[in-house]
């Protein structure tokens, strides 16, 4: 079996992550959030402002290497992340990554960080094990339909197979995922707001078993319901939700009268825009024959039930990726570039690695190396 | 080690037993293993430091990672640390409950707990015998899962005895087993000192005397979003051969929903820019190039809501003719960016979006100054 190993690196916005794949198994997987920087910092969430400081990258890469079992001197390839991201978020992987190549001399492989949601399905614990339904080759996956959803992104993404990719819709303006932080901000929820939500939801629906029967009571409009195309679109939702809030706070009523209602309502208005993309995209694309997700809003047990419903009933096969690969992490870079090599690319060697730069608005489709 | 049996038939005659237990053990700086609506927990005295280190050597290899803490109700939260408007509104609506409120710590907790300049977790659990503890206690608890570190969180005390080496085992005073409990996931944590109420209010920007008094440049009352856009446009349309000479800054000042994207929207279509411009809350900075023949540069978008130091964008690079800056919730860094626009003589102009109504909202741009706009300190 294939024990190429590869280390990867990913800085994209405010984790600063780094994984090591043996071939296909994920053997190490280590990001700062949950490595024991707190004393040094604050804070329990990441942070641009401590993310850019170098001495965490150099810290997540040792650890990760330490759980991995490996030197530097075992790892045959580097992968980093050049994109889509925030510059100065990007850089510091992308200088830290292409010194460790050049220092060490190995090739540089430079991934998107939205290959790495699509195909981090595909990866295989440190166990060897598999998400994917058994008997299949990855080849039976595609084409495949892809639904990448987080704090940055709302894209659907045909897959034609691995390495060729097109977004056919995307959000206008506000991603899910920052629509969900920002309407638990209006609601007073904290950072960070996503899971606030869910929570809530998903207590108030354990407790009204017909809960089915308030939705509608607050007008919540589905987003882009009649656009006609496949794209998302989520701060005329915002908007609505500011102005609701505000006449519910003016009207004297406390909002634990009403709160755990209206998230019940927003988890289901933001679903149903999620849907009704999906469902005509698979229309309009009859050869797709899996479904993927990926990204932090696919941590949300709500929505990944709806949108796994809608692909099985429209008898697509449903790939989900472990919980930890859903949000960023550097396990999915090392997924992507293990196809990659194993595509046969063989890296950026030498002096070359320095040429290569961050493109924050990176698209899958628009890759230049 | 004494292991005491949480039966639910036995809980009327047992009850008031096992909590004294507990309390007992708490109050001797002992170690106490219970039961919580996610996982096992342990207990220490969050106010005894020798019960605190106890509970570092047993959990062993935590390197500062924090140790979040069990209280009664919101009042007990408060005099362990600062309680602001989010923290109290979660108080107020969602607990108890599996939600961690992240807060700034007061000096009152045990070293290890809390440090200094640190936040501290703060739960309620939804499990009444574990207030019952807190309450007869008088005191907070750490509610940290009770395997050692690198261990799975335990839901079996059997289990848990097994995958426990001996010598860790040897710390813990009491357990209180309530049998197998349902697997459900690690509380949700929320911080709630990123981004304070005071800081992210809109509208904070305050112009001298004479700006606030003068009229604006340009107004309207937008009832769409179609409407805002256009207002976009034909504020860039206003000011579009500024870039030649100097940079253009627009600071946008509103609430959320306000219509801030679509305002740059219509900014980016002036500037004959096909890409579709996105809110960069989460990307921070967004940037395009355009280019109108001896018109040409890049329109940079910005979001300050997530970012917490303004000196890492270097901004003031990107400061120079031909650039067109968007800065939303600009009030964040306003300080600092003043000094920039002066540097690069920037022209600025601060469009304030406020509600009109239900549906309408009104949109003034004002040409500011140099030494019209001030820092609101109050």
């Amino acid at each position: 079996m294939d024990n190429t190993k590869i280390l990867a690196i990913e800085t994209s916005f405010d984790e600063t992550a780094v994984a090591i794949m043996s071939g296909r198994k994920l053997i190490s997987n280590v990001l700062s959030s949950s490595v024991d920087l707190h004393k040094k910092w604050g804070g329990v969430v990441p942070s641009i402002a401590r993310k850019a400081h170098l001495d965490n990258i150099e810290y997540v890469y040792k650890e990760a290497l330490q759980r991995g079992g490996l030197e530097i001197e075992d790892i045959d390839y580097i992968a980093v992340t050049y994109g889509p991201g925030l510059a100065i978020a990007l850089e510091v992987g992308l200088q830290f990554a292409q010194n460790l190549a050049y220092d060490n001399d190995k090739p540089l492989i430079p991934i998107n960080h939205m290959e790495g949601h699509l195909l981090s399905p595909f990866a295989l614990n440190s166990n060897g094990k598999s998400v994917l339904p058994d008997g299949k080759d990855i080849k039976d996956f595609f084409p495949a339909m892809a639904l990448l959803v987080s704090g940055n992104h709302t894209e659907l993404v045909y897959a034609d197979k691995i390495g060729d990719y097109a977004v056919i819709g995307e959000t206008l303006d506000d991603a899910a995922g920052e629509a969900f932080d920002k309407v638990a901000r209006m609601l007073n929820f904290g950072y960070p707001g996503g899971p606030v939500i869910n929570h809530v939801v998903k207590k108030y629906r354990s407790e009204n078993k017909n809960w089915k029967s308030t939705i509608g009571e607050f007008a919540l409009p589905v987003p882009m319901k009649d656009s006609g195309d496949l794209n998302f679109s989520y701060s005329g939702l915002k908007t609505a939700c500011m102005y609701k809030i505000k006449e519910l706070r003016e009207s004297g009523i406390n909002d634990s009268e009403w709160a755990w209602k209206f998230c019940n309502e927003y988890i289901d208005v933001v679903l149903q825009s999620l849907e009704i993309k999906l469902e005509a995209a698979l229309k309009k694309y009859p050869d797709v024959r899996s479904v993927i997700i990926g990204g932090g809003v696919m941590s949300n047990e709500i929505i990944v039930r709806g949108i796994g419903r809608l692909s099985r009933s429209m008898d697509r096969d449903f790939l989900i990726p472990e919980k930890k690969l859903r949000t960023d992490n550097a396990g999915m870079i090392g997924v992507a570039a293990y196809f990659q090599v194993a595509g046969g690319e063989s890296g950026l060697c030498d002096r070359d690695v320095f040429s290569l730069d961050r493109v924050p608005n990176l698209r899958l489709g628009d890759e230049v190396f | 080690m004494k292991r005491v049996n949480l039966d639910e038939k036995l809980i009327q005659t047992k009850r008031e037993d096992i909590i004294n237990l507990a309390v007992e053990a708490l109050e001797k700086s002992g170690l106490v293993i219970y039961p919580t609506e996610t996982c096992y927990g342990i207990a220490a005295d969050a106010t005894n430091q020798a019960a605190v280190d106890k509970l570092l050597r047993y959990k062993s290899r935590r390197e500062g990672k924090p140790i979040s803490i069990a209280v009664l109700d919101e009042s007990m939260a408060r005099n362990y640390a600062e309680i602001n408007e989010i923290a109290h509104s979660i108080y107020a609506n969602f607990l108890p409950g599996p939600i961690t409120v992240v807060s700034k710590a007061k000096d009152t907790l045990a070293d290890g707990v809390s440090s200094e300049f640190t936040t501290i977790g703060i739960r309620i659990p939804d499990y009444p015998l574990v207030l019952e503890i807190i309450k007869k206690l008088g005191r907070p608890i750490t509610a940290t899962s009770a395997n050692i570190s690198y261990n799975p969180r335990p839901y079996n005390i059997d289990k848990y005895l097994k995958e426990t080496p001996e010598k860790h085992l040897k710390h813990i005073d009491l357990i209180i087993d309530a049998g197998i409990l349902k697997p459900n996931d690690p509380s949700t944590v929320v911080d709630t000192t990123l981004n304070n109420m005071n800081v992210m209010r809109q509208g904070r920007i305050i112009l001298s005397k004479q700006t606030s008094e003068k009229d604006p440049v340009l107004s309207a009352i937008t009832n769409k979003p179609e409407e805002t856009v256009d207002f976009g446009g034909l504020n860039m349309l206003k000011f579009i051969d500024v870039p030649l000479e100097q940079p253009l800054v627009f600071l946008l000042s509103g609430e959320l929903g306000a219509g801030k994207t679509q305002f740059s929207k219509g900014v980016g279509k002036q500037l004959g820019i096909d890409r579709i411009i996105k809110s960069p809350t989460y990307n921070i900075m967004s940037e395009y190039n355009y280019d109108q023949g001896h018109r040409a540069g890049k329109l940079i978008h910005v979001d300050f809501w997530k970012l917490d130091n303004y000196d890492l964008l270097k901004l003031n690079e990107y400061m120079r003719p031909g650039n067109v800056l968007i800065i939303e919730w600009a009030d964040k860094f306003l300080s600092e960016m003043l000094d920039d626009f002066d540097k690069s003589s920037a022209k600025v102009i601060h469009v304030v979006f406020k509600p009109e109504s239900l549906t309408s909202r009104s949109i003034k741009s004002y040409e500011i100054k140099e030494g019209e706009l001030l820092q609101n300190d109050g």
